[in-house]
């Protein structure tokens, strides 16, 4: 129940979030000209050089999967750069947390807001390389739906990852190495079909590949399948319990291990 | 609407966590031997940091905080804002709390004095409107003029502690919660700190304040309470206290 209460008083204090997470978006890309811009960067970068590389090392037929791969790219931002950022969220925001009384989930939220926001910055970069390279295709309506069930699935994720980190500090450590390694065995800069079918399923068994998918095929243009959707929501209520449980137990703990 | 704190058996046991027990090893460890070993070596101290304490704060209160370093004054600050929860008894508080413990938390130093003013006022929850509407009268309480202009992180710690509480006090909160930064002013502002802090009791406010400046305890509260090892060691009226200070000194 006290669990319940800390995430609608965190709901409650939408304001606040919303524009603090800007706020602090804003602040981190302070005295530099381009600001907020450079979170697009990341994904143009890696974009036109996977553009140069593939097309020059591997021949042209190559680049049909290119729209592909740089959706799987914006994809993980979501799917997995939020996930890896979500060990600081306490840790971040430590000061703040020792002055003001604020719910556990307040902070969550925030972390949310500045996840999605990268991720709408992201979006405009994708957007505007797929023009450029002539591969612009409208994005299938079930992106709005997906991004909502992301959304929730960073927040959850958020206290489940956010709450041990910040008891155990090599958790925090770890979440890094542990994504940049998910990033690998996740088909994100490269495709499952291209995978035989003695291994496919580690692919179709890994969750992430689904989170992935379920971005990655509103964004070039057509629905995501049924087993993307079945694997997302099953992961958010897999998360959901945890997440109330680990609230439920140290919500009064987590700002003495700071 | 009346403000009020009341604080009834209240114990807080905090939880040291040496830089051992943060890490994942060790808590494995722990479940290998059975979870013993390295608890017995102390590797997670209890520190009763609040024990019992009894006290009911009304309106028109100006309660300073005194004791020794580690006597438990900004944990028992920190009880009051709701920051730390008291690990037996209870705690109600009536009325909308504005906190300012670390003298640096919530001041962005990369940003200008007069947007720190912004942020301040947003942490605070109040709309743009109500920000933009007080901003000249705090930049003036504050004296500190053009350097209002300045990054925060050019501020000496006087500079900081009149910003911060020209903030603290320039918009509405029924109960104002104040570590010892406040001494960080020059006397001047210390008087101007005192007078103000006078006239919000006016409006049936709440002010806590932790400190070990005997003088400003005089000049701004009217009631004490001393901390002694965690526990109440005095609590009365300023006049009380400075009795009970002499008896004690002779």
């Amino acid at each position: 129940m006290a669990a319940l209460k800390d995430v609608g008083d965190g709901i409650r204090l939408a304001p606040l979030w919303w524009r603090l997470g800007l706020d602090q978006t804003a602040s981190r890309f302070q005295r530099s000209i381009l600001g907020p811009f450079w979170m697009a960067c990341n994904l143009l970068v890696v974009a036109f050089a996977l553009a140069f590389l593939v097309s020059a090392l591997m021949g042209a037929d190559i680049m049909k999967s290119y729209p592909q791969v740089v959706a799987g790219l914006l994809a993980w931002s979501l799917v997995g750069t939020a996930m890896a950022e979500s060990q600081a969220i306490f840790l971040y925001n430590a000061g703040l947390m020792q002055n003001q009384r604020l719910p556990l989930s307040f902070y969550v939220f925030l972390h949310v807001q500045k996840a999605a926001t990268n991720f709408l910055f992201q979006a405009i970069a994708f957007w505007v390389v797929m023009l450029i390279m002539g591969r612009f295709v409208a994005p299938h309506w079930t992106l709005i739906p997906a991004i909502v069930v992301m959304l929730l699935i960073v927040g959850l994720q958020g206290f489940v990852i956010a709450i041990p980190s910040t008891r155990f500090r090599d958790v925090a450590y770890m979440m890094s190495y542990l994504v940049q390694l998910l990033f690998y065995v996740t088909p994100v800069f490269w495709l499952a079909t291209n995978v035989s079918a003695k291994h496919r399923w580690v692919v179709e068994l890994n969750p992430f590949t689904h989170q992935v998918e379920l971005l990655r095929a509103p964004l070039t243009g057509h629905a995501p399948a049924l087993v993307d959707w079945c694997w997302t929501l099953g992961a958010t209520g897999v998360l959901a319990i945890i997440a109330f449980t680990l609230l439920a137990l140290f919500r009064k703990r987590v700002v003495f291990w700071l | 609407m009346t403000h009020q704190i009341t604080l009834k058996n209240v114990d807080l046991d905090y939880f040291v966590y040496s830089l051992r027990s943060q890490s994942l090893r060790s808590a494995v460890f722990n479940l290998a031997v059975g979870g013993k070993m390295y608890k017995a070596a102390g590797d997670v101290a209890a520190v009763k940091a609040l024990h019992d304490i009894n006290l009911d704060i009304v309106e028109g209160d100006r309660i300073a905080l005194v004791g020794h370093n580690g006597s438990g004054k900004t944990t028992l600050l920190k009880v009051i804002a709701g920051i730390y929860h008291p690990t037996r008894g209870d705690l109600k508080i009536d009325g909308d709390i504005t906190s300012m413990i670390a003298i640096n938390a919530g001041l962005d130093m990369e940003a200008t004095g007069l947007r720190n003013i912004h942020k301040l006022g947003m942490m605070r929850r109040l709309s743009r409107k109500t920000i933009d509407s007080r901003v000249e009268a705090i930049a003036e309480f504050s004296g500190l003029g053009d350097f209002l202009h300045l990054p925060v992180r050019t501020y000496s710690a006087g500079m900081q502690a009149r910003l911060m509480f020209a903030v603290a006090t320039g918009f509405e909160a029924d109960i104002l919660v104040l570590d010892e930064w406040l001494s960080a002013g020059d006397a001047a502002f210390v008087q101007k700190a005192a007078d103000r802090m006078h006239r919000m009791v006016e409006d049936a406010k709440i002010v806590v304040l932790a400190t070990h400046d005997h003088d400003l305890v005089r000049r701004v509260c009217n009631r004490v309470c001393e901390l002694q090892g965690g526990r109440i060691a005095f609590l009365g009226t300023t006049e009380e206290w400075l009795a009970y200070k002499e008896s004690q000194a002779a």
